[in-house]
């Protein structure tokens, strides 16, 4: 019977030992130096609430990957839905849409520096000039004003109410333009807001189609918008996706581009440095002069299936990139290619690759 | 895949209505009934008024070749105030997958998902007709006196939908005492109070049981927080949890082999739903709250000329959700208030006769109504369906041989005038020596789960023309008890295979919204063990349990929905190694109950690729508990210290949420 016990006790003292071996201490780092490096950063959102958003940087010369290059170098995960990212003045900012931050680091070490809060649902960042930005939102009803030398919220620009339905006017992406700053409000909407930068309050608004849901300029200062037409069920509307042309001095539509089926899935746009040609994506990514008056017949690059999610282009050589979420569920992937629509290169980042940032 | 479907539903990148993505959030959150458990007293004496005879202990039970599991009363006892999602983990090889301490809690069983595993209460099934998936957070074990775990094919006697297996929870009378009562009172770490009160009462022929139980947390436990620079110390806010519940009995047997019984149980919980250790929102309203009603009406008959039971239950299941946001005005606005209620009608007939005395034959048959109504404010949607199913089953128990039984089930049924591949299952016992009680089952099976409302009908994205999932499984185990010198052991070790065809998984569509499809096929496999002891050492009387379980869960033909890289690789959350010891010395008027878990690490990605993205560590779980009881004459004082999470480990069981770390509470138990 002791004995019995003995080997009891023996089992249960063997078990124990395992105790104590949880290691949640488990991102390593080690040190990142990007100087002399000149590269694109992607910025992987990861899964809604899971908090595996990354970031990835890819050499544009040597090609090489670094993946989880904020982790690497902080130690902590940048958060949950890191959105967009910008580098100004030697500082990288990383959108966290929905860790309600935006995190600031050394462009060079990644080095974190300091964290902007007070943000309900950051998207995208404009400089206004080397102390101010604003930042849009999703949810606020309003852009926020941010002191770029405190990192504090000092003011913000209301662009809806609780009179207004669902939550208008969400905003999305910022574009400047003389005077005035054009933000597209995407969700559940169908709007344009322009604000003046002097009052930084809005001055109008442009109707555009329904869920605009990226902007980019041209070489001619007009605005290019996608709209995504909504989707079956959509409690605002379903129309066909669209591209809208916008003149920014007269603030009307100029061109209105409609793609030919309801179901047609409008992706992601973006200009070449020139800025006289538009990519825009649909099922394949499609390129098109900004003087064209009809949407090209032909693609640019086969899409072959994928989940196209953002696309950019390389300020000095006009290289095309485009990102593919491939799952949702697993490493995304970015393809490069030339300006002519040869590919160059591709490569794996982390889940669900939706920005890009070059340095 | 279901047990990736909250994240994966809520999964609102970019460019899609993010709002429609909470909206169903909140609708896989809503949990469901819940189920609710009463501790009888751990007497010396046990009553010979046979209890089970008129308790609702599943029929499968008795059957051959089914792996049935009862988790037994000094277990329930011992988790007295806590939920039945750790009795579950700790006493079974379920994973359970809780997003934090009183937070929603979901099981995945065999490899499966958490709407594969079907649950009973009192006979109701209290999976959401809307997820599939029950939120075993909701259920407290002050409401339950049984608890059985039914593996795999033993779960279709009571129906489809079981894949994994089927959990029932049941409420029984207590005919040894005429009045009794039992009260409840625990104190714990961050504010946690727990009341919970039972009375009994009536004659031998008549009984009522009222149970009433109220808990509430602050929840504001301290962590080290991994996620932010300098890993500060924080105290977890918005975790809160309010819980109530009461529950009323009748039992009236008015002859000693027929029973009718009403059972009514209402419960509620509110809570709010804490943001991740990575994020900074402030000032945000994010808030959950259940109520579920039930109420069933049973009749059981045991004759000469066979068994009749007869069962009509209603059952709602409500979610309420609240997500504000602070607005560029600095006053807090909505971005998602939902509210859906899910109503069902349950209604069951069953008999069973034994023709010859080695022969028994029987059938089931259900006939179920559903209708639900979700809305949505700020979008001002809202979603309304209803559905009716019809379910027949018949069986065949044979004991041709002495050591040789055989079960054979067949069974059909039809949603909403669609009718389902036919389900069935044979299964086999044979015993070899039978003083040693050495048995060998084995089985083989074919069943399938009806895609949910959600699956069908969701706004944007449901598909009304999904396939029903399909499962085809063998399993084969032995089992062996032998009682060496008064005490006990019992070893069984089994081994399963599944193929499941059209398994549901929700994936993005291009327009930003989710939609369920059907992945070709996802095999789970694999080997369970079970060792379970009992001995009594002079003064002392121990008890040892352990079980062990070896999941591979992979996706083999995704149809191309999924990357080429995702064949062949372990479904995400499910864990390989599952692994618990629960031990309990008893020494007179003490006892002293010590536990642990183990889960191996889980992916998060269909990749399983650990060099790009981090899996989900180990996790290692110590409880201990030391309790005393005080007899007077029939009463009992009890009184029991719980040390949790015993080596204040810091850890994590869904990314970047924080648990709490070592933590104490004391209950106080009287029994009159």
């Amino acid at each position: 019977m002791r004995i019995r016990i003995v080997k009891y006790l023996t089992i249960l003292s063997v078990l124990l030992s395992f105790a104590g071996c949880m290691d949640d201490d488990v991102l390593p780092t080690s040190p990142v130096d990007l100087f002399g490096s000149r590269g694109v950063f992607i910025v992987n959102e990861g899964n809604y609430l899971y908090g595996n958003a990354s970031l990835s940087y890819y050499d544009i010369d040597t090609r090489e990957v670094i993946n989880d290059i904020y982790a690497k170098a902080n130690g902590v995960p940048p958060g949950d839905v890191a959105y967009t990212m910008q580098i100004h003045s030697g500082k990288g900012y990383l959108v966290v849409n929905n860790s309600g931050c935006i995190h600031v680091v050394d462009a060079n070490s990644m080095l974190h520096l300091g964290t902007i809060e007070g943000l309900p649902s950051p998207r995208h960042m404009l400089f206004l000039d080397n102390n101010r930005a604003l930042v849009s939102d999703l949810y606020a009803r309003g852009i926020s004003i941010i002191n770029t030398a405190t990192l504090k919220v000092i003011g913000k620009i209301p662009t809806g109410s609780s009179a207004l339905p669902f939550y208008q006017h969400s905003t999305e992406n910022m574009i400047c333009i003389g005077d005035k700053i054009f933000v597209n409000c995407w969700s559940f909407d169908n709007k344009v807001l322009v604000i003046s930068t002097e009052s930084l309050t809005v001055t109008d608004s442009i109707e555009v189609g329904i869920q605009p849901m990226a902007m980019v300029k041209d070489r001619n200062n007009n605005i290019w918008v996608v709209n995504d037409g909504g989707y079956q069920g959509n409690p605002f509307g379903w129309e066909n996706p669209s591209l809208v042309l916008i003149n920014s001095t007269t603030l009307q539509v100029k061109r209105r581009f409609v793609f030919p089926h309801l179901n047609d899935l409008a992706g992601p746009i973006a200009t070449n440095p020139a800025g006289d040609s538009l990519y825009f994506v649909q099922a394949h990514i499609y390129k098109m002069s900004i003087d064209d008056t009809a949407l090209p017949e032909s693609y640019f690059v086969s899409g072959m299936g994928k989940n196209f999610r953002g696309m950019a282009t390389d300020p000095l050589t006009g290289e095309l990139y485009v990102s593919d979420a491939i799952d949702f569920m697993s490493e995304g992937r970015v393809y490069r290619y030339s300006p002519n629509g040869a590919p160059v290169d591709s490569f794996e980042v982390g889940i669900i690759p939706g920005s890009f940032c070059f340095n | 895949m279901r047990g990736l479907s909250i994240p994966h539903v809520l999964n609102m990148n970019c460019c899609g209505s993010d709002l429609q993505k909470i909206v169903v959030m909140a609708m896989f959150l809503m949990g469901c009934a819940m189920g609710a458990s009463s501790q009888s007293a751990l007497n010396d004496t046990i009553s010979l008024e046979s209890v089970s005879i008129y308790s609702t202990r599943p029929v499968a039970g008795t059957l051959s070749g089914y792996k049935v599991h009862r988790i037994d009363s000094l277990a329930l006892m011992e988790k007295a105030g806590v939920s039945l999602s750790e009795l579950l983990t700790e006493n079974s090889p379920i994973f359970v997958k809780t997003y934090g301490r009183g937070a929603t809690a979901t099981v995945s069983f065999r490899g499966t998902s958490s709407s594969h595993t079907r649950v009973l209460w009192n006979g109701i099934r209290i999976n959401s007709p809307m997820s599939g998936e029950v939120d075993f957070s909701l259920i407290p074990l002050y409401f339950a006196d049984d608890v059985n775990i039914l593996y795999g094919q033993a779960s279709m006697a009571y129906g489809s939908g079981g894949l994994g297996g089927l959990v029932s929870i049941d409420s029984n009378p207590d005919w040894s005492k005429r009045y009794g009562l039992k009260l409840y009172q625990s104190v714990g770490d961050f504010q946690t109070y727990s009341t919970a009160i039972h009375g009994g009462y009536g004659t031998n022929t008549l009984r009522g049981q009222t149970r009433f139980f109220r808990e509430t947390s602050q929840n504001n436990f301290t962590y080290r927080n991994t996620a932010k620079i300098g890993k500060p110390t924080e105290v977890q806010k918005n975790a809160d949890y309010t819980k109530h519940g009461i529950m009323q009995e009748l039992y009236f047997r008015p002859r000693a082999n027929s029973m009718i019984s009403a059972k009514l149980w209402f419960t509620q919980t509110d809570r709010g739903i804490p943001k991740l250790m990575s994020g900074f929102s402030h000032d945000e309203v994010n808030r959950q709250e259940n109520q579920n009603f039930n109420a069933v009406v049973a009749w059981q008959s045991y004759r000469e000329n066979g068994n009749w039971k007869l069962s009509s239950g209603l059952s709602l299941l409500s979610l309420s959700y609240q997500l504000q946001k602070l607005s560029a005005e600095g006053n807090r606005l909505p971005v998602l208030d939902s509210h859906s209620d899910a109503w069902s009608w349950y209604n069951t007939l069953g008999y069973d006769r034994e023709v010859l005395n080695w022969l028994t034959l029987g059938f089931q048959a259900d006939a179920n109504l559903h209708w639900v109504e979700s809305n949505e404010e700020v979008l001002s949607t809202a979603i309304a369906c209803k559905q009716n199913q019809l379910g027949i089953r018949t069986f065949i128990h044979a004991k041709p041989m002495e050591r040789l039984s055989l079960s054979l089930l067949a069974g059909e049924e039809a949603y909403d005038n669609r009718t389902t591949p036919i389900m069935a299952s044979l299964s086999a016992q044979y015993l070899f020596l039978p003083q040693k009680n050495l048995m060998a089952k084995a089985g083989l099976a074919r069943n399938f789960h009806y895609p949910t409302l959600n699956d069908l009908y969701w706004q944007p994205g449901g598909n009304p023309n999904l396939k029903p999932e399909e499962g085809i499984t063998g399993e084969a185990g032995i089992s062996y008890t032998a009682i060496p010198f008064g005490s006990r052991v019992n070893i069984e070790v089994s081994a399963f295979s599944s193929e499941i065809n059209h398994w549901i998984m929700w994936l993005p569509h291009l327009k930003g919204y989710w939609e369920p499809v059907n992945i070709e096929k996802v095999k789970a496999r694999g080997l369970e063990g079970n060792i379970s002891l009992s001995l009594s050492p002079g003064r002392f009387k121990l008890r040892f349990l352990g079980n062990y379980s070896y999941t591979r869960s992979t996706v083999e033909d995704a149809g191309g929905v999924l990357r080429a890289e995702a064949k062949g690789r372990q479904l995400p959350f499910i864990p390989i190694h599952s692994a618990g010891v629960s031990t309990n010395i008893q020494l007179r008027n003490y006892r002293l109950a010590y536990s642990f878990t183990h889960f191996s690490e889980r992916f998060t990605t269909t990749s399983n690729n650990p060099n790009s993205i981090r899996p989900l560590y180990p996790y290692y779980m110590n409880n201990i508990s030391l309790g005393y009881d005080l007899r007077v004459r029939s009463s009992l004082l009890g009184f029991q210290l719980r040390v949790d999470n015993l080596f204040d480990e810091s850890y994590q069981t869904i990314l970047w949420r924080p648990m709490p770390g070592r933590n104490f509470s004391l209950l106080v138990r009287l029994e009159i």
